[in-house]
């Protein structure tokens, strides 16, 4: 059984997250986004024992955010990547995030239309290919 | 413990292979019971349309029995494996789990030693399996699209083939300049509705399952008929030994049930159809006087000849928006350049490249992995992840690694399950052929990409993950000194005994196999049935 995030794990987590995606011009960072709170829990809820990653990566020395990272990157490069993708699916997990990079999700399009398959091979993209000498290997003994 | 009434044919593992056997033999009247560990499962269990699915497919709704531990599955010591074999246990098998990509063998993937003079040819020839092919596919539920010049013709498929999408065009597009094979990728996708199979929605999250209910996996377009047809299935039914009588003939299965309770199931005729590693497994766990090394181990090949697809990609990112997200997930292209053995090359055989979409957020990320920070993070992030969402797909090549007899499946010695039954070990090593060849694919895939536009590529070297498809462990053949069962999957040492799943393979190929495991399947069902009349 993993013990859960600390608070103040998850304020030092917080700080690395907004290091790791700070806000631009067109982009919320991840502390304007929550991403360490409840998307976070979603994460964890999905995976549990994410939770060692992310303790290592709050547990680092380093007072600054950005070399928290750096240094567990550079000692235990595998628990950094761990850490990281967690925080990565929570960050990305907020619709107005998702809205922003022009991902809509994995979510049904309607069945597809009765040209659409046309649509997107027409006959002078596939015409190379049918019109190529076969490139099997017949059966010898057939 | 319990004796259940003797079935004509007992099936152990309700997944692909089992399916189309049962379901056929039922139809013809014939009294079948089959046992699955695991039980049915829901598409509302699906991850798909769940914000955290990047999260999900990565822990309880992995490929990977290891790190998924739900009841049914049994873990796998994978310590000394490059690759680990990844599976599903439950009604519909791993085709609940499958990108249902649905290419058949070619003519070359039987007569290998024939043709390039190393492992071995198969009992049976592409025109064994033709028909059977036809027919699995059918009922199946197909799409496709006939005149691929890398296979001999056939006749047009059940469905015409799924959108191949902006990716499919921009990539078919390099591959013409380069004039390298490209083809619609054949898939058990409907793209209309067909059978009990709703049409695609593309939503690319086929191998977490289809929430659309278009992916043809077993327990949808098999089981309600086969039990319709008569055949008993029980699931919650783990079984620890097949049982055989004093002559050494098999007699049935014990199997625990859900409860802890051990039940003796019978059948005249016993068929293993629990993959790869669960038949060879079984199979060893089955020693007795008459098989003192397991059952059907005569030729002590059984476990013996693993064969699992090692893969490589390489992703490639481009200035244009191509939806890069949208299914299926599944496959769109497939192509075959390099699929046929040129020695020029340094190897033999060659490799099957899929296309792939990006499904999540993750593996942009993911892509970038043991790069610098500065590079993926911090003012870098937003714009690589603007660089690349919709805007980046993979090729990625499945590798032939020929069987080797030190790549194998054995009895772990401390290891069990949640009843306590001895779990497998895997031993598998990639042979240096194969490496070269993984070598070769990624200097193609990255050229492939150019060819097509991109603006940046970003390899996977490596990937241990990958081990779908499980094959060779009971591998067919004429010769009962050198093979575990005949040409339609019966021992050769025990005559009512009979293997249908990817155990059965010589030689691997580079394809992906349930066309041809299910292929097999239904000929062995045939041969049951015409062998039972002659009878």
């Amino acid at each position: 059984m993993t013990e859960p995030l600390t608070d103040a794990e998850r304020m030092r987590l917080a700080a690395i997250a907004v290091a790791l995606f700070p806000a631009s011009a067109t982009m919320p960072s991840a502390a304007d986004t929550g991403a360490t709170g409840k998307w976070l829990d979603r994460v964890l809820a999905a995976d549990p024992l994410r939770t060692t990653a992310l303790r290592a990566l709050a547990g680092r020395s380093e007072t600054d955010p950005w070399a928290a990272a750096e240094g567990l990157f550079r000692d235990d490069p595998a628990t950094f990547e761990d850490a990281s993708d967690s925080l990565v699916m929570a960050y990305y997990m907020h619709p107005g995030v998702r809205k922003r990079i022009g991902y809509p999700g994995q979510k049904g399009q309607g069945p597809i239309a009765p040209d659409e398959a046309e649509h997107y091979l027409p006959d002078e993209l596939i015409a190379p290919m049918r019109s190529r000498a076969p490139l099997y290997v017949p059966t010898p003994d057939a | 413990m319990p004796e259940a009434e003797v079935a004509d044919v007992l099936v152990i593992g309700a997944g692909a292979s089992g399916s189309v056997l049962t379901a056929r033999l039922a139809e013809a009247g014939v009294s079948v019971t089959c046992l699955e560990q695991g039980g049915w499962v829901s598409a509302s269990e699906f991850p798909g349309e769940d914000p955290a699915f990047d999260a999900i497919q990565l822990a309880r709704w992995a490929m990977n029995p290891n790190t998924r531990k739900r009841p049914a599955d049994y873990p796998i010591n994978t310590a000394e494996a490059d690759i680990w074999p990844l599976m599903f246990n439950g009604v519909g098998g791993g085709t609940v789990h499958y990108a249902a990509m649905w290419p058949r063998l070619v003519p070359s993937d039987f007569r290998v030693r024939t043709l390039d003079g190393v492992a071995d040819d198969w009992p049976i020839s592409y025109e064994d399996l033709e028909p059977f092919y036809e027919r699995v596919q059918e009922r199946w539920g197909v799409s496709g699209m006939a005149g691929d010049p890398a296979y001999p013709p056939m006749p047009e498929y059940p469905m015409p083939a799924l959108p191949i999408g902006l990716i499919g065009q921009r990539a078919a597009a390099g591959m013409n300049r380069l004039g390298w094979h490209w083809w619609p990728h054949p898939n058990a996708i409907a793209s209309r509705a067909h059978g009990r199979l709703a049409p695609c929605e593309r939503r690319g999250v086929c191998q977490t399952g289809c929430i659309a209910g278009a992916k043809s996996s077993t327990d949808i377009t098999y089981w309600p008929d086969a039990i319709r047809d008569g055949a008993r299935l029980i699931t919650g039914a783990r079984v620890r030994e097949i049982t055989v009588n004093q002559t050494g003939r098999a007699t049935g299965a014990i199997y625990i049930d859900r409860d802890g309770a051990e039940h003796h199931a019978r059948g005249r005729t016993v068929v293993m159809a629990t993959n790869g590693v669960g038949t060879p497994r079984l199979l060893l766990l089955s020693r007795s006087t008459h098989h003192p090394d397991g059952l059907a181990n005569s030729s002590g090949l059984v476990g013996r000849r693993l064969m699992l697809h090692p893969m490589v990609a390489v992703a490639g990112t481009y200035e244009d928006d191509l939806e890069s997200w949208r299914g299926p997930g599944g496959t769109p292209l497939i192509g075959l350049e390099f699929y046929e053995t040129d020695r020029s090359r340094g190897f033999v055989r060659g490799a099957k490249w899929d296309l792939y979409p990006v499904a999540g957020t993750l593996p942009h990320f993911q892509l970038l992995h043991g790069k610098p920070l500065k590079e993926r993070f911090g003012a870098s992030a937003h714009e690589r992840m603007a660089r690349m969402m919709g805007r980046t797909f993979l090729w990625e090549a499945q590798i032939d690694d020929l069987p080797q007899v030190t790549n194998r499946v054995e009895l772990d010695p401390t290891l069990t399950d949640s009843d306590g039954i001895p779990a497998p070990r895997v031993l598998y090593r990639v042979h240096e052929d194969a490496r070269r060849n993984m070598a070769f694919q990624l200097d193609r895939m990255r050229e492939a990409h150019e060819a097509a536009g991109a603006i940046e590529t970003n390899e996977w070297h490596w990937m241990p993950e990958v081990g779908w498809h499980t094959l060779g462990t009971a591998r067919c053949g004429n010769d009962p000194t050198d093979s575990v069962v005949d040409g339609y999957g019966r021992s050769h040492d025990v005559s009512n005994l009979f293997v249908i799943d990817g155990s059965v393979f010589v030689t691997g190929s580079a394809m992906n196999p349930t066309s041809t495991i299910a292929a097999f399947a239904l000929r062995t069902a045939e041969h049951i049935l015409a062998t039972r009349r002659d009878s």
